[in-house]
C-alpha cells in the first residue's frame, strides 16, 4: 500500500549500513540516530493527534566486511571533493597527463594507466607548483595548456601566470600579469576573470569560457580574439545540455583521445561531457556522466547491505524489506531509512513522493555531531507521505499538484507563494502548514464523518468531512476524490462549503438537502446539482414540527427507501418526518435513540455524526467518530453483527481510534436495549 | 525523565515471524490502541506511552503479563532476552527523555544547523522535485 496518508501505525525500519574503518557506526551513534528519529517522529505526531500516528521501529544492522568507496567511478581514483566539483582541468603535452584543480589542491591523472589518478594525490598546489603566488596557490579559476608554446597558463581573477614545464614547471618571471592588455581583444568581462580555458589540438586555438559565453583566441594570429566573439555557448556547441550551456567549470583537450572534455557540477556532483571534434564537435551519446558516481553511489553499499539482510538488490529489495516489517508489526504504512557514512550523491534525500526510502549520510566523522537529524528526517518523512519541498532551491512551483490522498497544489512554495509561511517542508520548523497538511493527508477525514448521503439521481454515495467530500460508486471510492465542496457543488454558500452537518436525499422530491447550523439548502440534481434559488433557509418554520433543539441544527439525516420517511438525529434523540404527510414531524417525536434503534451501543445511542442509506445492499450506515455501524432495515432494523467497525480501510484510509463500543458495558447495554426496543423503527 | 511517559513491557512471544506474517507484538499493539492510551513509539516488546489509570488497567487486563513501568526502569530485569533492536530503542528513549537532550533541543533553532543550511541548497528528491 502506498504511503498515502501519514496516519495510524507506521513501520519505521532503520538500517545502519556500516563498514570497516571510517565507515563504522558506533553503538552510541546508533542510539543517537534513533533518538533523533524518534524526536522528529514524535514532533510530527504531535502536530495532529487526530492522525493517531504511531511509529514502530525495526533497527537493522548491515555491516559490510569490505567497502571501497567510489568503485565504478568514471574517473577512478579521484577524491570525493573532486567528484563534487572542480575549478578547472588541463591536459599537459609535456607529460601527457591530466590535472584537476580544486581549491588549494590538485590531482594528476594518467590516461596511459587506465585514466587513474596517480598515487599520492591530491596534493597541495603550494610547494608542488614552484613560484605560485599565494592567491593562485589557494585556488585557480582556470588552467590552460597551450600546444603552441608548450606552456601552461593559470588564471585567477583578473590575473594570470605562465608556467614552463621545460623550466622545472616554474612560474615564469614577471608574473602574475593582468589579463587586460596582455590578451589582446579580450572583452572586459573576460579580462575580469574566466571560468575555464581550453586549447584544442584540432584547431590549435584557445577557448575561454565565462558564464554562458565564450571567446576564441588564435595564437597564430597574434593571440587575438577571433572576430565575432564572444558568442553564446548555446547553439555553438552542439548537443550541450542546458546546464553546460549555462556555463562550465572546466575544460580540457585530451591528446590521447583527440577529444574535448567539459566539466560542470550540478547541484549534487561533478558531471562531464565529451565532445568529438571529428564528429562535428558534437557531444557524444550517453553524456553527461558523473565524474565519480551519481545517484547510483547509493547502490554500491545499499545492495550489498540488502543482501546481508536477506533481500534482493534495488527497489525490489527495499520494497520487500518495508513490506516485511510492515506485515510483522501490523502497520498500515512503512518505509526504510538507511543511515551510512558511505558515499551518496546527496546527504539526505527521499526517493520520491509517497515512496519508501530515505537515505541519510554522515559526511563528517560521527553521527553524534549531527544534531538536526530529527528535523531533517522529519522533512524527508514528509516526502515519504507526499509533501512537496517548499524552499527556494528546490525549484518548487505553486501550480504543481500531486495526488496522495488529497490532490493539492504546492501553494507554499517560496518561489511563488504570495505569503509563504514557516513550515516543515520550507524551513524545517515543527509546524505543518495547511498545504503540507493536505499533502500528507491531514486536511480532513481525520476524526469523523460530518455527513453522508446516497443520491439516487446518480446512484452515488457521498461522505463529507470539513471542506472535503468523497464519492462512491457502490462502495468503491471514485478516483480523484476527496474533492473540495467549494467549486464542485455549485451555489454553496461559504459556510456550507466549509463543511456541512448533515445531508439528506429525499425520494419524494428527488432533491438533496444539506444542513449547516440552523440553516439548510436544497440542491436539484436535475438542474446541474445547483443550490436552488432562495436557499439557504432557516430550518425553523420550514420543517414543520421540528423541536427547537433540532431547528438549531441537526447531527445527521437519512431518508429510508424502506419506509419512505426521513430521520433526523440530534444528540441522543431523533425525529421522524413523513414527506407524505406535509413533511411534518410525526407525533410522539422526538424519541431517544436508545431503545428505539436496536443494537445501538451506548455511544451510538448518545448521538451519531452521520447517517447514510446504502442502496447497493439496502442497509443504513451510522458513523460515529472513527467507527461506523450497519443497520439492516430488512432484519428488524438491527445492527449487523461485527459492528462497530473502523472506517479505516472499510471506507478509506482513516485514523483508527478505539472503537466506541465500550466493551465493558456494551454487551450489557445491548441486552438492555434489545429488551427495550420498540417496533417504532420498523 | 520528567514527562508523563511510561514504558509498557509486553510479555508476548518474541519469535521473529516468517516473512510476511504478523507478529504477536502487532496484535498487542492493537490492544494498546484499543485502550485509548496515546503511544507514538514502540519497538519489539516495548512501547513508550502516555496512559491513564483505567487505560493501564485495561491494557494489563487484555495483555496478560504486560507491565507499565517508569521509563528509567531496568527493563533487562523484566525481559532477560532483550534483543539488539529493543536495547537500542531503550537507549534512544533514555537519551530523548533526558534533561540534557531536551535542553539541547530547546536551544536549537529549526533550519539553523549546518546540515539544514546545506539541505536548503538543493532539492532532496533525486533528479528534482517529483522524480522518484
Amino acid at each position: 500500500m502506498v504511503n498515502e496518508r501519514m496516519i495510524n501505525r507506521v513501520s519505521a525500519a532503520i538500517v545502519f549500513v556500516a563498514g570497516p574503518g571510517q565507515y563504522a557506526i558506533s553503538a552510541a551513534e546508533k542510539a543517537h540516530i534513533l533518538a533523533e528519529v524518534q524526536s522528529g517522529h514524535g514532533a510530527l505526531a504531535g502536530n495532529e493527534p487526530r492522525a493517531r500516528l504511531n511509529w514502530v521501529y525495526s533497527s537493522l544492522n548491515a555491516t559490510l566486511p569490505t567497502f571501497t568507496a567510489w568503485q565504478g567511478a568514471n574517473w577512478p581514483g579521484l577524491t570525493e571533493p573532486f567528484y563534487r566539483r572542480i575549478d578547472d582541468a588541463l591536459w599537459s603535452g609535456t607529460n601527457q597527463k591530466i590535472y584537476f584543480f580544486r581549491g588549494s589542491e590538485y590531482i594528476r591523472v594518467d590516461p596511459n594507466n587506465g585514466w587513474k589518478a596517480d598515487p599520492g594525490y591530491p596534493k597541495p598546489i603550494a610547494g608542488n607548483w614552484p613560484g605560485f603566488p599565494a592567491n593562485f596557490a589557494s585556488g585557480i579559476d582556470a588552467a590552460l595548456w597551450s600546444g603552441t608554446t608548450q606552456q601552461i597558463y593559470f588564471f585567477k581573477g583578473s590575473e594570470y601566470i605562465r608556467v614552463d614545464p621545460a623550466n622545472g614547471w616554474s612560474v615564469d618571471a614577471g608574473y602574475p600579469k593582468q589579463i587586460a592588455g596582455n590578451w589582446p581583444g579580450f572583452p572586459a568581462e573576460f579580462a575580469a576573470g574566466v571560468d575555464a580555458a581550453l586549447w584544442s589540438g584540432t584547431t590549435q586555438k584557445i577557448y575561454f569560457f565565462k558564464n554562458d559565453t565564450y571567446i576564441r583566441v588564435d595564437p597564430s594570429n597574434g593571440w587575438q580574439v577571433d572576430a565575432g566573439y564572444p558568442k553564446p555557448i548555446a547553439g555553438n556547441w552542439p548537443g550541450f545540455p542546458d546546464s553546460f550551456a549555462d556555463g562550465v567549470d572546466g575544460a580540457l583537450w585530451s591528446e590521447t583521445t583527440q577529444k574535448v572534455y567539459f566539466f560542470n557540477a550540478n547541484r549534487f556532483y561533478n558531471d562531464y561531457i565529451r565532445v568529438d571534434p571529428a564528429a562535428g564537435w558534437n557531444v557524444e551519446t550517453g553524456y553527461p556522466k558523473p565524474v565519480g558516481l551519481g545517484w547510483d553511489a547509493e547502490d554500491k553499499w545499499r545492495d550489498p547491505a540488502l543482501s546481508l539482510l536477506g533481500f534482493p538488490a534495488g527497489a525490489p529489495g527495499f520494497t520487500q524489506l518495508v513490506d516485511s516489517v510492515k506485515a510483522s508489526t501490523g502497520s498500515q504504512y512503512g518505509y526504510v531509512g538507511f543511515f551510512t557514512k558511505m558515499p551518496t550523491a546527496w546527504f539526505a534525500y527521499a526517493n520520491g513522493l509517497n515512496s519508501l526510502k530515505v537515505v541519510m549520510r554522515e559526511t563528517g566523522s560521527s553521527f553524534l555531531n549531527w544534531t538536526s537529524i530529527d528535523r531533517v528526517y522529519s522533512h524527508e518523512t514528509g516526502h515519504i507521505f507526499g509533501a512537496f519541498d517548499e524552499y527556494t532551491s528546490s525549484n518548487c512551483t505553486c501550480t504543481a499538484s500531486h495526488t496522495g490522498f488529497f490532490t493539492e497544489v504546492n501553494g507554499n512554495c517560496q518561489l511563488c507563494a504570495v505569503n509563504p509561511t514557516a513550515c516543515l517542508m520550507n524551513n524545517n520548523v515543527n509546524v505543518l502548514c495547511p498545504f503540507t497538511q493536505a499533502s500528507i493527508g491531514w486536511k480532513a477525514f481525520l476524526s469523523g464523518i460530518d455527513a453522508g448521503v446516497h443520491t439516487f439521481a446518480n446512484n452515488k454515495l457521498y461522505l463529507f468531512s470539513d471542506e472535503y467530500y468523497v464519492r462512491y460508486t457502490g462502495y468503491t471510492m471514485d478516483p480523484e476524490y476527496p474533492k473540495r465542496i467549494a467549486g464542485n457543488w455549485p451555489g454553496f454558500p461559504a459556510a456550507f462549503a466549509a463543511g456541512v452537518d448533515a445531508a439528506l436525499w429525499s425520494g419524494p422530491t428527488q432533491k438533496v438537502y444539506f444542513f449547516k447550523g440552523s440553516q439548510y439548502l436544497r440542491v436539484d440534481p436535475a438542474a446541474g446539482w445547483a443550490v436552488e434559488p432562495g436557499y439557504p433557509k432557516p430550518i425553523a418554520g420550514n420543517w414543520p414540527g421540528f423541536p427547537a433543539t433540532f431547528a438549531a441544527g441537526v447531527d445527521a439525516a437519512v431518508w429510508s427507501k424502506t419506509t419512505q420517511k426521513i430521520y433526523f438525529f440530534k444528540g441522543s434523540q431523533y425525529v421522524r418526518v413523513d414527506p407524505a404527510a406535509g413533511w411534518a414531524v410525526e407525533a410522539g417525536y422526538p424519541k431517544p435513540i436508545a431503545g428505539n434503534w436496536p443494537g445501538f451501543g451506548a455511544s451510538y445511542a448518545a448521538g451519531v455524526d452521520a447517517a447514510v442509506w446504502g442502496d447497493p445492499n439496502t442497509k443504513m450506515y451510522f458513523f460515529k467518530a472513527t467507527g461506523y455501524i450497519r443497520v439492516d432495515p430488512n432484519n428488524g432494523w438491527n445492527v449487523d453483527s461485527g459492528y462497530p467497525n473502523q472506517i479505516n480501510i472499510n471506507w478509506m484510509p482513516f485514523p483508527t481510534a478505539p472503537l466506541l463500543r465500550d466493551r465493558a458495558d456494551e454487551r450489557v447495554a445491548d441486552v438492555r436495549e434489545a429488551a427495550q426496543q420498540s417496533r417504532d423503527t420498523d | 525523565m520528567d514527562n508523563n511517559s511510561k514504558l509498557l513491557v509486553l510479555d508476548v512471544a518474541h519469535e521473529k515471524p516468517e516473512r510476511g506474517q504478523r507478529s504477536a507484538v502487532a496484535d498487542a499493539l492493537d490492544s494498546v490502541m484499543a485502550s485509548g492510551a496515546t503511544f507514538r513509539h514502540s519497538s519489539g516488546r516495548l512501547v513508550e506511552l502516555d496512559v491513564s489509570g483505567p487505560q493501564e488497567a485495561r491494557i494489563t487486563q487484555d495483555l496478560p503479563g504486560a507491565r507499565v513501568v517508569p521509563l528509567d526502569t531496568d527493563v533487562s530485569t523484566l525481559i532477560p532476552d532483550l534483543d539488539t533492536n529493543e536495547l537500542l530503542f531503550l537507549e534512544a528513549v533514555r537519551i530523548r527523555n533526558s534533561a540534557a537532550y531536551r535542553e539541547e533541543k530547546a536551544r536549537q533553532t529549526p533550519g539553523d544547523s549546518p546540515e539544514e543550511q546545506l539541505m536548503f541548497t538543493a532539492p532532496c528528491i533525486p533528479g528534482g522535485e517529483f522524480h522518484g
